[in-house]
């Protein structure tokens, strides 16, 4: 075969193609001279504008949009095409009986001046996102509404609690009350397995206002919207730890304090959950005739974890997850009194903060209480 | 003899507050209010003049606070010693008791040897002064 025949087939494959190419394409397609009047239009495009070719050819290109989008195209025109530059934006095409059809336009100019144009039909794009858009509202309108209810109920709950801590209190204010006067005044007239009793009970609602007051402060983290701010950490832990001294002042603890540690936390809620680990801490190393509690941190991975360490009796580390869930005890009442709501409180405050907390111990050997703020 | 109106609608509250000024001073005569109509009538029209007032803060019809505020708002009670009783320790009653001119708060404690401390703690120190400071001058 020679060249020549080569080139003629080369040609007539072209030529069908870009023929099949332009009355099939899903695009609209329009031609115009340098002046914008039209040479072509292919089948999708006379669709859209509802005209056919005839009524096409030879017509300025401004007619075949709404006002607004044919001064767009004017200027594009005018500016880009001018420049041979290549442009995309979107119209509305006008059909002959009025609709608007909003378009995504890719302009090209050609070397004679005149310009090419294709369109995209955006109808059934817009349609989805109108679908979309609606759904986005009504998904707002949702979130809303459920947010309400969110606040109702916390709002119900807020004084549920308020309620319970109250009106627990006055019954056992009255128990615990008039207890005490029968010790005191009558207690002479009493044998000593009556006065006993009277004791067991004062005892007991001393043992109830810590439950009702540690739940307050449970559901109170619970609900507490959160302030983050840089804190030092080791300035709330020394005032703890001075505090602790001094409730027995009788008591050697040897408290070892990293100075200046500072964390990016609520300072409220922080001593909430500071106050319970070293109280813990304090308490459960009342039996050590050199009681020791440390606070410091250390880094892994970039990521800063606090500690508070004590050498205290320890637990059973099978128990490490188990020992933040409310009400939970490990030790006898007798022993080591406490409600078992600290450490619940605690871990609520850690994972406010979008940290963690853990702990490593084991049975009379100390315990050390990890946690992270974020 | 001092006088004292309690303001309390609890009945084992009243005797509790009455025994805990008892075990202070023989001498004080505590009036009991059961709630806040009885209290307003005591003051403004038997004008009974206590030298301190003992105010719970949830009481039926008219609350603490409305008293409270009454009283300052008067001319002549202006500067009588009010003392919330209260079970409440939440933060925004005790401001909102300040704000309206309350002199001191205590939170009813369920331990009756703290109340005892507690009522002698006001007692010297709204009682026992020559002068009472001028509240609102």
């Amino acid at each position: 075969m020679n060249k020549k025949m080569k080139d003629q087939i080369n040609h007539k494959i072209n030529d069908s193609i870009y023929e099949k190419l332009v009355l099939n394409m899903n695009e609209a397609l329009w031609m115009g001279d340098k002046n914008e009047k039209t040479l072509y239009a292919n089948p999708k495009f006379c669709d859209l504008v509802e005209l056919n070719l005839n009524e096409i050819i030879g017509r300025y290109s401004y007619i075949f949009w709404d006002r607004q989008s044919s001064k767009k195209v004017k200027k594009e025109n005018e500016t880009k095409r001018k420049l041979g530059l290549s442009s995309s934006y979107t119209g509305n095409l006008l059909s002959k009986s009025g609709k608007r059809i909003p378009v995504l336009i890719s302009g090209t100019s050609l070397s004679d001046g005149g310009t090419i144009g294709i369109m995209t039909d955006l109808r059934e794009l817009k349609k989805k996102e109108k679908k979309i858009r609606n759904l986005n509202l009504n998904l707002e309108k949702r979130v809303r509404e459920r947010t309400r209810e969110l606040e109702i109920a916390n709002r119900e709950l807020e004084s549920f609690s308020y309620s319970v801590s109250h009106d627990l209190r006055a019954p056992l204010r009255s128990i615990s009350g008039f207890s005490s006067i029968l010790l005191e005044d009558y207690g002479s007239k009493l044998d000593q397995e009556a006065q006993n009793y009277l004791n067991r009970i004062f005892k007991s609602t001393k043992k109830l206002e810590s439950l009702i007051d540690d739940l307050l402060s449970l559901s109170k983290v619970v609900r507490s919207s959160i302030h983050k701010e840089i804190i030092n950490l080791s300035e709330i832990v020394t005032s703890i730890c001075d505090d602790l001294q001094l409730r027995d002042p009788k008591r050697s603890v040897q408290f070892e304090i990293e100075q200046n540690i500072m964390g990016f936390a609520d300072g409220r809620l922080m001593k909430i959950a500071l106050t319970n680990l070293l109280e813990n801490a304090y308490k459960y190393t009342s039996k050590k005739k050199c009681a020791h509690i440390c606070f410091g941190s250390t880094t892994k991975n970039k990521l800063v974890s606090y500690f508070i360490k004590d050498n205290g009796v320890g637990f059973n580390p099978e128990y490490k997850e188990k020992i933040f869930e409310v009400f939970c005890r490990l030790h006898d009442e007798n022993e080591f009194e406490g409600t078992g709501i600290g450490l619940s409180t605690v871990l609520r405050i850690i994972e406010h903060h979008g940290g963690k907390i853990w702990t490593q111990s084991s049975l009379n050997n100390g315990a050390t209480f990890y946690f992270t703020l974020s | 003899m001092k006088i004292i109106l309690l303001v309390e609608d609890n009945p084992n509250d009243q005797l509790l507050a009455i025994k805990a000024f008892e075990r202070n001073n023989k001498e004080d005569r505590v009036i009991v209010a059961k709630d806040g109509e009885e209290a307003l009538d005591l003051l403004f029209k038997n004008k009974i003049s206590p030298d301190m007032l003992l105010l719970d803060l949830k009481l039926p019809r008219i609350s603490g606070f409305e008293i409270l505020k009454q009283i300052r708002d008067s001319r002549i009670y202006k500067t009588l010693p009010v003392i919330i009783l209260s079970t409440s320790g939440e933060e925004q009653d005790l401001l909102k008791a300040y704000n309206l001119g309350c002199n001191s708060y205590i939170r009813k404690p369920v331990d009756f040897s703290e109340f005892i401390t507690a009522v002698k703690d006001i007692r010297d120190y709204w009682l026992d002064l020559n002068e009472v400071p001028h509240l609102h001058a």
